[in-house]
């Protein structure tokens, strides 16, 4: 979704008239707005192979999504899961939650991403001025990782677990 | 001031001219001498339109007299003087500059005479040559001239040749008077004044009006954002041509508009001279040559030209937020 919002308006020069003359000179002023704009694209779907005894250790898995910002300004990124409170997966059967970590990157490789908090801004630097991150490698420029705590798995039931990773994108 | 002078320095005069036939004509033995030469006014011709040739003077008193008194007694005598006048900006000539630039071209330069008479003294202007003593020799006033008329004149005249071949605009040159007076016309002075003249382009008018603002509005993130602006350009005679600029525009002639939070937003400008059936082309650092304009000085109450001016979406998707403004300046001259 493309957001904006408008900056007021610009201020208002008179245009001038040329003079009856061997050379006549006018002038008009040309004046544009340019509002804050912010997308989110390329966000794909995550799904984690089945989890079982013989698996050990923490899992996590990342995605890498494009973020455009008008001028390659600042942005944040908010985090949050929108049937919830906190970073959490509901198990179908008995609704189970099975908690988890986000960790954001302003770089399309999830692996170098830093944790976040839950529902808090983060700010970054720089996007793409291009909406579809075509100036990028692979057409991404920033990722997420989610990440589930051995213990966190080992305590769940057994059952299938889906939840929603909301990120809210901000012009800063 | 003639009915001053004594009969006895009047007599006195054939003898001595004799002698000296470009020196003094009047007694002037000794005493407290005085030679004083007051400031000339400076010469504004004004404007010249297909004026032909121009001349005008300015008068100003020369005291030359064997006493500094006020109030000179029947036993004083007045003294001669002669002058020359000389290019204050060192030219081999009298010669006025376009803009005041000394080193101008050829056609950036006005060759002006400069004569010489006193309307006491025969009363025929000399034409006066850079640099050179005039050869009459005057008898000067008492000092101040005694509430009398200025007695020396200076005729300066610019033939209508001289506007021929120059460019238009305002042309300038200073002068020194140097002279020499008193008793024996050992005493020197000197004076400076100005001649200017505005020479007038003999290019047919030309007018651009009905010309507005541009107001892009503001970009919601999508598609390009164009405008146009329609608006009159009148031709007395002939086609013109439009030169289109702005403040912020590079040297290869792109075209920003600059935003208030100091980045430049490229743009880019066209032209058509047809605003029913428009032609655009596109505007950059060249003039755009071989256009009709309308010889209705309000072209009928309507517009012939119409420039347009836009902004790419990707160009705009990468600008910071914040209010851009340019001013584009469009000189029109006739062709």
């Amino acid at each position: 979704m493309l957001v904006s919002s408008g900056l007021g308006a610009s201020t208002v020069f008179a245009a001038t008239q040329g003079s009856l003359d061997s050379t006549s000179t006018g002038s008009s002023d040309i004046t544009i707005t340019i509002n804050d704009s912010v997308k989110i694209t390329d966000v794909d779907d995550v799904a984690f192979p089945d989890y079982g005894a013989s698996d050990t250790g923490a899992v996590n898995q990342g995605d890498a999504f494009c973020v455009y910002r008008n001028g390659g300004d600042g942005y944040s990124i908010t985090a949050s899961n929108p049937s919830g409170s906190e970073f959490a997966l509901v198990g179908a059967t008995d609704g189970d939650v099975l908690q988890y970590t986000v960790a954001l990157s302003e770089s399309d490789d999830a692996s170098s991403a830093s944790a976040i908090s839950y529902d808090t801004a983060v700010n970054f630097t720089s996007g793409s001025v291009f909406v579809d991150c075509s100036d990028e490698a692979d057409g991404t420029n920033t990722a997420f990782d989610i990440r589930f705590a051995e213990q966190e798995l080992r305590d769940s039931s057994t059952q299938d677990y889906t939840g929603t990773l909301q990120l809210l994108l901000s012009p800063i | 001031m003639l009915g001053m002078k004594t009969l006895g320095w009047s007599l006195l005069l054939t003898g001595f001219a004799l002698l000296f036939p470009n020196a003094a004509q009047s007694s002037c033995p000794s005493g407290n001498s005085l030679f004083d030469m007051a400031l000339p006014s400076n010469i504004d011709f004004g404007t010249w339109e297909s004026s032909g040739t121009i001349a005008t003077e300015t008068t100003f008193c020369v005291a030359s007299a064997d006493t500094r008194s006020n109030n000179p007694r029947p036993s004083d005598s007045v003294c001669p003087y002669q002058i020359s006048v000389e290019d204050f900006n060192g030219g081999a000539g009298f010669l006025l500059y376009l803009n005041g630039n000394t080193a101008a071209a050829a056609d950036e330069r006005l060759l002006a005479e400069i004569s010489h008479k006193d309307i006491y003294q025969g009363d025929i202007y000399e034409l006066l040559q850079h640099n050179v003593q005039e050869t009459q020799t005057h008898d000067g006033m008492f000092k101040g001239c005694q509430g009398s008329p200025d007695n020396s004149y200076l005729k300066v005249q610019i033939d209508a040749s001289e506007f021929t071949n120059v460019q238009p605009g305002s042309y300038s040159g200073t002068f020194q008077v140097n002279g020499l007076g008193g008793v024996g016309l050992a005493t020197a002075d000197s004076e400076v004044f100005s001649v200017s003249v505005t020479v007038a382009s003999n290019d047919p008018n030309v007018q651009i009006s009905r010309i507005d603002n541009i107001v892009l509005g503001s970009f919601n993130g999508t598609a390009d954002m164009t405008a146009d602006e329609a608006f009159c350009a009148y031709t007395e005679s002939g086609g013109y041509r439009l030169t289109i600029t702005a403040p912020n525009q590079d040297v290869s002639g792109n075209f920003f508009l600059a935003g208030d939070n100091g980045d430049l937003l490229p743009f880019q400008v066209e032209f058509s001279q047809s605003v029913t059936s428009p032609a655009f082309v596109t505007v950059g650092s060249s003039s755009i040559i071989g256009l009709t304009g309308s010889t209705l000085l309000d072209c009928g109450n309507a517009d012939n030209a119409v420039f347009r001016v836009s902004a790419s979406e990707q160009d705009l998707r990468a600008a910071s937020s914040g209010n851009y403004v340019e001013t584009i300046t469009i000189l029109m001259e006739p062709e």
